[in-house]
């Protein structure tokens, strides 16, 4: 075989194995659950019929209220996703300052838990903690960026319990209970229904819209100026 | 090799065409990353011509974010490589007539870079898809640069690309100059 037969052959049998590659998570994150979809009969160019947007007044949000903000983020983002951790730490303080405090835009959090196995477990245990307080939620969520490497499936309900017990008024225990015994599935379905009916294949993913119209979507630690050029603002 | 490629970017016209296609490999392992951005934003929507601009430029390594420096690092010199590549099977082709399937391995290259972009910008949800399609999700904590592993493949894949074709041209001439003898 001639260097060059050998070089084409190389290239095709890599790029065959990396066919899956390109073509998405693989099946991750397929499972289904019900109560995504009450956008029924709506324009999904629109904030409220939306499939990503599924459920949007039950999300945690940070900035004005979604509901009447001119300008939306919705964002797809799993606690063990080592590039969101990078996003929360080098666009979300900008992000935060310029838009979000101001009250010019919303940034609607939607947690997966796609990618190491300790995901869907960190996940849940947000959304158990979301139900008994919000703060409670977002401190929880920059624990799980802050200290993301000491994270694995064996410990992260453990960690998390005795963070919330540590750092928050939530009891850890209740929340791990609602982890273990399923109570926080129905809404971390939610917005697993909602990432599946958009097609959400990386984290993170933001879905942008402006005066309640939907723009397009950006996936990764995008900048700051990706996120407001795009939203126009 | 390195004499090789010297002296046919020292031929302004390929200097300009490795600049050119250099950066054409860089977009083309950036933007399918957010392609869906770059399509409804960038070529549609109403934006003014300088926030395109901006947009386009953002989602390059470096000057956006989307890219860790190492990632960034990897990307640059697989573009650069595929720049030299295509610069020296271009001469190659023209000078000495042969074909242009001389090069072709770059375009393997080109298609790692964009899959190892892809792969290092998202996460790691897409290598975890792959991984566990040969029953090996679990190696995916293993893997320690999170899929950028497929980018420096790249690098390697262009790299051998332009050797062979540097090879190739011992013995010859280019602009003039001598090339090392076979």
């Amino acid at each position: 075989m001639t260097r060059r037969g050998a070089l084409r052959l190389g290239a095709l049998g890599l790029l065959g194995s990396l066919a899956g590659c390109a073509g998405g998570s693989g099946g991750q994150g397929e499972t289904t659950a019900g109560g995504a979809d009450d956008s029924d009969g709506e324009d999904e160019n629109t904030l409220s019929g939306h499939p990503g947007a599924a459920g949007l007044s039950r999300q945690p949000y940070l900035g004005a209220d979604p509901e009447s903000a001119s300008a939306v983020i919705v964002a797809f983002e799993d606690p063990s996703c080592t590039t969101c951790r990078r996003f929360e730490r080098q666009t979300l303080p900008t992000l935060q300052s310029e838009l979000l405090e101001p009250g010019t835009a919303s940034f609607v959090f939607r947690g997966l838990g796609i990618i190491y196995d300790w995901g869907e477990p960190a996940a849940k245990a947000l959304e158990a903690t979301l139900a008994r307080s919000e703060p409670a939620h977002w401190a929880l969520k920059a624990h799980y960026y802050d200290q993301q490497r000491n994270f694995d499936a064996g410990n992260v309900l453990d960690r998390t319990a005795s963070f919330l017990d540590r750092d928050t008024e939530v009891e850890g225990a209740a929340v791990i209970e609602d982890v273990d015994s399923g109570a926080a599935d129905e809404e971390y379905g939610i917005d697993l229904d909602a990432a599946n009916a958009v097609g959400v294949r990386a984290t993170p993913t933001f879905l942008l819209f402006t005066d309640g119209t939907y723009v397009t979507q950006a996936t990764g630690a995008v900048s700051y100026d990706v996120l407001a050029t795009s939203l126009g603002v | 090799m390195g004499r090789t490629v010297y002296l046919v970017v020292q031929v302004p016209a390929y200097l300009l065409l490795a600049l050119v296609a250099s950066l054409a490999a860089l977009a083309l392992f950036a933007v399918p990353q957010n392609w869906t951005l770059f399509v409804d934003v960038v070529l549609g929507g109403a934006l003014p011509p300088e926030a395109r601009v901006t947009l386009f430029l953002e989602l390059l390594p470096f000057v956006g974010t989307s890219f860790s420096p190492v990632q960034g690092l990897v990307l640059v010199l697989a573009a650069v490589l595929a720049g030299l590549n295509i610069a020296l099977a271009t001469y190659h082709f023209r000078e000495h007539r042969v074909s242009l399937r001389a090069g072709s391995g770059s375009i393997g290259g080109l298609v790692l870079g964009t899959l190892g972009a892809g792969c290092a910008a998202c996460g790691t949800a897409v290598l975890a898809g792959l991984l566990s399609l040969v029953g090996a999700a679990g190696l995916l904590t293993a893997l320690p640069l999170e899929g950028l592993e497929i980018a420096l493949l790249a690098v390697l894949f262009i790299a051998l690309s332009i050797w062979w074709l540097a090879d190739g041209m011992r013995g010859g001439e280019i602009a003039g100059c001598p090339v090392d003898p076979p």
